[in-house]
């Protein structure tokens, strides 16, 4: 089976990250699952990606962590939040992937689509 | 889960004790916990699900940017081999990426484990000898005296015999006891820290015997301190004795100095192993902040502070050697004692 190349999704991990934000608060390990599920389990995202992820769009003001509380465990977790500069950054990340599939899918040969 | 904790307290423990690394490594705990606890309770075994959450770590190069370390070099590579047969899986770092993060430096060697508890044998060894060796020397004192009093006459020069040959067997230990550190003589020829594993051995080590340490030295400054009782309450019952009651003073001031030095030698062979390891990293965090772990302003300080009671014993007993004034002499204890939490502020090191 093929494996997605880190140096490919790197500049989209913000992208997943926000999206899952986008609905709701949330915190790393059910981030990372989130992602797991969603890609049927094609892409599993690593704890240091994930956090250096965090904490620079933290830097850049796209998220805002605050600690709380699980509400099953009691135990103690640093939570997400996207922020307004974090939604219109994700909706130009959005843009600039249709930019880019459209771009590379007219390199791509039919033959290597699908059934080879 | 104790796996998974060694493994990450290894990756983080030459890193500096910044904000940042700290917040980095309780964060990625939090995600490791949760996705271990996780695959507990789906049913895998132990070993698989800390397999699996050590194998999606990821490596610590992607932490370089997040923990403001992106120009400093990191010598976490060597950390993972000394302790390859102890972490299992993989260590953190690519070994083909040619990241400046990876990169080696002027890294010190490191002490595993192993090496420290060895070091420690050896310097519990030495201490023995060493201060066997100088209490034999104050003993010997006795030798004369006894001498003189079994030996009449002709045969006193037997008491001078056993005089010398007490002393020369005293320092024989000393030098003997020196010898013995063999692991140690590497320390002052090159650059080296603690493995983690070495730096939690050691840490426990200490904590375990310096509750020994207090009572020991305390027992030690107590018998130099009332040495002259047993002398006392021997010439108030034999007073036709009396030239043999000053035996008893030797024996129990030899015997004071015996621990006293014993366990200030022991206790230093802790310190001495874990300052190796630099400070302001992680790993350092594991030296206790007590008064006798504390970091002096130069070397000459730091000598004078660890032999300050051995040092203040030996005057103690020559002042009242000299004088026999011992009903006056104690009073350097106090003295001392009160001197001693002002001089330590003074010649400590400021933190910055």
């Amino acid at each position: 089976m093929t494996e997605i190349s880190s140096d490919v999704i790197r500049g989209y991990n913000d992208t997943m990250i926000l999206y899952l934000l986008l609905k709701e608060p949330s915190y790393g390990y059910e981030i990372s699952k989130q992602i797991k599920g969603l890609s049927d389990s094609k892409y599993i995202i690593k704890e240091t990606t994930l956090y250096s992820a965090f904490s620079r769009m933290e830097k850049n003001g796209y998220v805002e962590s605050f600690s709380s509380e699980a509400e099953d465990t009691g135990k103690k977790r640093t939570y997400y939040r996207i922020t307004d500069a974090g939604r219109k950054y994700y909706s130009e990340k959005c843009e600039e992937w249709e930019l880019t599939k459209e771009v590379i899918e007219r390199f791509i040969e039919e033959k290597y689509n699908g059934n080879y | 889960m104790e796996t998974i904790k060694n493994y990450l307290d290894t990756m983080f423990a030459n890193l500096p004790n910044t904000p940042a690394v700290v917040k980095a490594k309780d964060e990625l705990w939090q995600m490791m916990e949760d996705k271990y606890t996780e695959l507990i309770s789906e049913g895998r075994t132990e070993n698989d699900a800390v397999g699996t959450v050590i194998s999606e770590f990821g490596n610590l190069n992607d932490l370089a940017e997040a923990l403001g370390l992106e120009d400093i070099v990191i010598s976490e590579n060597r950390e993972n081999k000394a302790n390859e047969s102890e972490v299992i899986n993989q260590p953190g770092f690519d070994s083909e990426s040619s990241n400046t993060f990876n990169s080696t430096v002027n890294t010190p060697d490191l002490i595993t484990a192993s090496e420290a508890e060895e070091m420690l044998k050896e310097r519990s060894l030495s201490s023995n000898r060493i201060s066997l060796g100088i209490a034999l020397c104050i003993m010997s004192i006795s030798m004369q005296i006894l001498g003189g009093i079994v030996f009449n006459g002709a045969f006193e020069f037997v008491g001078f015999i056993l005089f010398i040959g007490m002393i020369a067997g005293g320092i024989l230990m000393i030098i003997f006891g020196a010898l013995e550190e063999k692991s140690w003589k590497k320390l002052s020829e090159g650059n080296y820290t603690l493995s983690m594993d070495a730096t939690k051995y050691v840490a426990e080590e200490r904590s375990l015997y310096s509750r020994n340490h207090n009572l020991l030295l305390t027992g030690g400054i107590l018998l130099c301190v009332l040495c002259w009782i047993p002398t006392m309450i021997f010439s108030e019952i034999l007073p036709k004795y009396e030239d043999a009651s000053a035996i008893g003073l030797f024996i129990t001031a030899g015997l004071g100095v015996f621990l006293i030095v014993y366990s200030s030698l022991r206790m230093n062979g802790y310190d001495k192993l874990l300052k190796l390891n630099g400070e302001g990293t992680l790993k350092a965090a594991y030296e206790p902040e007590n008064d006798k772990n504390v970091r002096y302003i130069s070397p000459v300080a730091d000598f004078f502070m660890s032999v300050y009671w051995p040092t203040l014993t030996c005057l103690y007993l020559i002042l009242s050697f000299l004088t026999f004034h011992w009903e006056a002499t104690w009073a350097i204890w106090p003295v001392a004692g009160i001197l001693y939490g002002p001089l330590k502020k003074a010649l400590r090191e400021k933190k910055q």
